[in-house]
């Protein structure tokens, strides 16, 4: 599981964490920097999938020259915050993980290249592995040894690590010089000689980063068609006919599945049918209510069909294990938000899957239970600031209290989380 | 120094009161005081923003945190309001003040501003509608009322670059609130 992202010079942010829990929500102002966090996990994503910097924040094309993978959002130059490293424009991101009593930390750092090209190369980079219980860690592998002497110089197309130290090494670890234009963490496997431990723990993190998921979902794709055997759902809700057949295979996730559209919708939904088209052979997504009437994908509503790509993704065979769901209440009436909320408290607390959402919903923060709230915060740009910052939500000045009297949504709605930033920073200009 | 205004209806009053309440804060020697307007979406008017109730929840949510509450809402003509906002600050004690602007808010921005030749301002001052007959016409007339803010914002922060004239053509209510905001930067 992710417990934390740091964001150093990333997009608008200075060096801000959020912390990552369960079901991670995230409010904010239009244009306070939400979409940019999204675009971190996005990096990180593109490195779980091997690519290279350029493919990662310009887009990854296949073999038959077909769009696999879209850039991370914004200019070469707007990735990054301000001129930091010596070539410029360079951005860290760090990000913990933890599964049982191990946790990894993982730091990239990455600049713009000098000349003409000014392409991206990575500066820095370290995976440290340790126990969270002990509290001992050590560096996987490390660009910045702080012992062992110093590694051979970088040139613009090589980063040199330091790894660690196995048993059969007296004083310490391997050096290797891997390309400067791809994460190191997706290039160590390539070296035959290195430790298999060393690319387990690795492979561990790359793992976590590749089973991530941005579900942008888009109601007219949810409404087509889908080729039959189409089990994965696209980002934009595709295939969606096809994957509610799969999980409806199982008479139990049926019901279920079944029982939460029921929740939300005043339809009285009695099953799911999925129709062959004759004469194109596409699998159609029809809803029967209990009086006989169907209703094809095409009249049924944009909320409808988000919740049932949301049901799709989270009660899949095989879930992903991080989703992030940009703007979740997107049409889903308020009085019916609880009920999103439910299913992914639901979901995320039985363990295995995690989402960070967006929302600016009152009715939906309202709501949160308390696992959710000490995962909520607040992104916000202080007044004649150009950088944003995170705040946890239940950090604020008697947020827990007034969580209860007041309620979140009331908070929200007011501005409150800002205003408290506000009043806080300038406590601490006075006192400084 | 830390100040969060409260106006009757932050839609509209915000882009007249944060401007002239820094520009006055800065005068008294406070350049960087933070001013933050309430935007509690229940304070729809006067009548709410006038209610125990409401003010008793904001002195809960920012209490804390600020050393002014200050409760910013039109005369409107209505002479029995500064009694209702003295019941209000004693009720809440120090940390709220209780303003009234003579008649409306947009009176102060229009103090400071130079006025369409013709107009008077001893007519604008003693003008309970102020809003419609001369702030609205004003904006209108410089082609700034089509935005949200219906040419508060520029008004607002012109208005703000002359705060002495604000003061004094407005001795009643904005000096007296100049002097007790000057009194607590005094003390603090």
């Amino acid at each position: 599981m992710i417990t934390s992202l740091r964001l150093v010079d990333f997009k608008n942010f200075a060096d801000e964490t959020l912390g990552v829990g369960p079901f991670t929500v995230i409010v904010g102002a239009n244009a306070s920097g939400k979409s940019n966090i999204r675009d971190a996990f996005r990096f990180l994503h593109g490195i779980g999938r091997g690519y290279t910097l350029a493919e990662i924040l310009g887009g990854k094309y296949g073999p038959g020259g077909q769009a696999e993978w879209r850039g991370v959002r914004g200019a070469p130059h707007e990735v990054g915050r301000v001129v930091r490293t010596e070539a410029g424009n360079g951005f860290a991101l760090q990000v913990r993980l933890e599964v049982g009593d191990s946790g990894w930390l993982y730091l990239i750092e990455v600049a713009r290249s000098a000349g003409d090209a000014r392409g991206f190369r990575v500066v820095r980079e370290s995976l440290s592995h340790g126990s969270l219980s002990t509290g001992g860690w050590e560096d996987v592998y490390t660009s910045h040894p702080l012992e062992g002497g110093p590694l051979p110089e970088n040139d613009q197309t090589r980063l040199s690590l330091r790894m660690a130290k196995t048993g059969s090494q007296r004083k310490q670890g391997h050096s290797v010089a891997v390309r400067s234009d791809q994460p190191a963490l997706t290039q160590i496997r390539e070296y035959r000689w290195l430790a298999k431990s060393h690319k387990d723990r690795a492979q561990r993190v790359i793992d976590s980063l590749a089973s991530m998921r941005f579900l942008d979902l888009i109601p007219d794709r949810m409404r087509q068609p889908s080729f039959p055997g189409q089990t994965m759902l696209g980002d934009g809700g595709e295939n969606l006919p096809t994957v509610l057949r799969q999980i409806c295979a199982d008479r139990k996730r049926r019901r279920r599945l079944i029982d939460w559209v029921r929740a939300l919708t005043p339809m009285d939904v009695d099953d799911l049918q999925f129709p062959v088209d004759p004469i194109t052979g596409l699998v159609q997504l029809v809803v029967v209510e209990k009086s006989g009437r169907t209703c094809s994908a095409y009249s049924v509503s944009d909320g409808t069909l988000r919740f049932l790509a949301m049901l799709a993704a989270l009660l899949a065979d095989d879930p992903t294990r991080f989703y992030f769901f940009e703007e979740i209440d997107n049409g889903i009436h308020p009085a019916r938000q609880w009920l999103l909320l439910e299913l992914i408290e639901k979901q995320t607390a039985a363990g295995g899957v995690q989402v960070v959402t967006t929302t600016h919903s009152p009715g939906l923060l309202t709501s949160v239970n308390d696992s959710t709230f000490r995962h909520t915060s607040v992104v916000c740009r202080p007044e004649a600031a150009t950088d944003a910052i995170i705040r946890p939500v239940a950090e604020l000045p008697d947020a827990e209290k007034l969580r209860t009297s007041q309620g979140l949504g009331r908070l929200l709605m007011g501005g409150w989380m800002e205003d408290m930033i506000a009043f806080t920073k300038d406590a601490e200009d006075s006192d400084a | 120094m830390t100040v969060l205004v409260v106006p009757e209806d932050f839609r509209k009053g915000q882009f007249i009161l944060k401007p002239l309440l820094s520009r006055l804060l800065a005068s008294l020697g406070k350049p960087r005081a933070t001013v933050r307007v309430c935007q509690d979406p229940l304070l729809g008017g006067v009548g709410e923003a006038l209610k125990s109730e409401r003010i008793a929840e904001i002195v809960d949510r920012y209490g804390g945190r600020v050393q002014v509450i200050l409760l910013c809402i039109d005369r409107d003509g209505n002479t029995g309001r500064r009694q209702r906002l003295d019941q209000l600050e004693q009720q809440f004690g120090e940390r709220l003040l209780g303003a009234e602007a003579w008649e409306e808010i947009e009176t102060w921005a229009l103090a400071g501003v130079e006025l369409p030749p013709g107009w008077t301002w001893p007519d604008v001052r003693a003008e309970v509608d102020v809003k419609e007959r001369y702030f609205d016409v004003l904006a209108r007339q410089r082609g700034i009322d089509g935005g949200p803010d219906g040419g508060r914002s520029e008004l607002g922060e012109e208005a703000s670059r002359r705060i002495d004239a604000i003061r004094r053509k407005c001795p009643d209510d904005f000096d007296a609130l100049a002097q007790r905001l000057e009194a607590i930067v005094r003390g603090d």
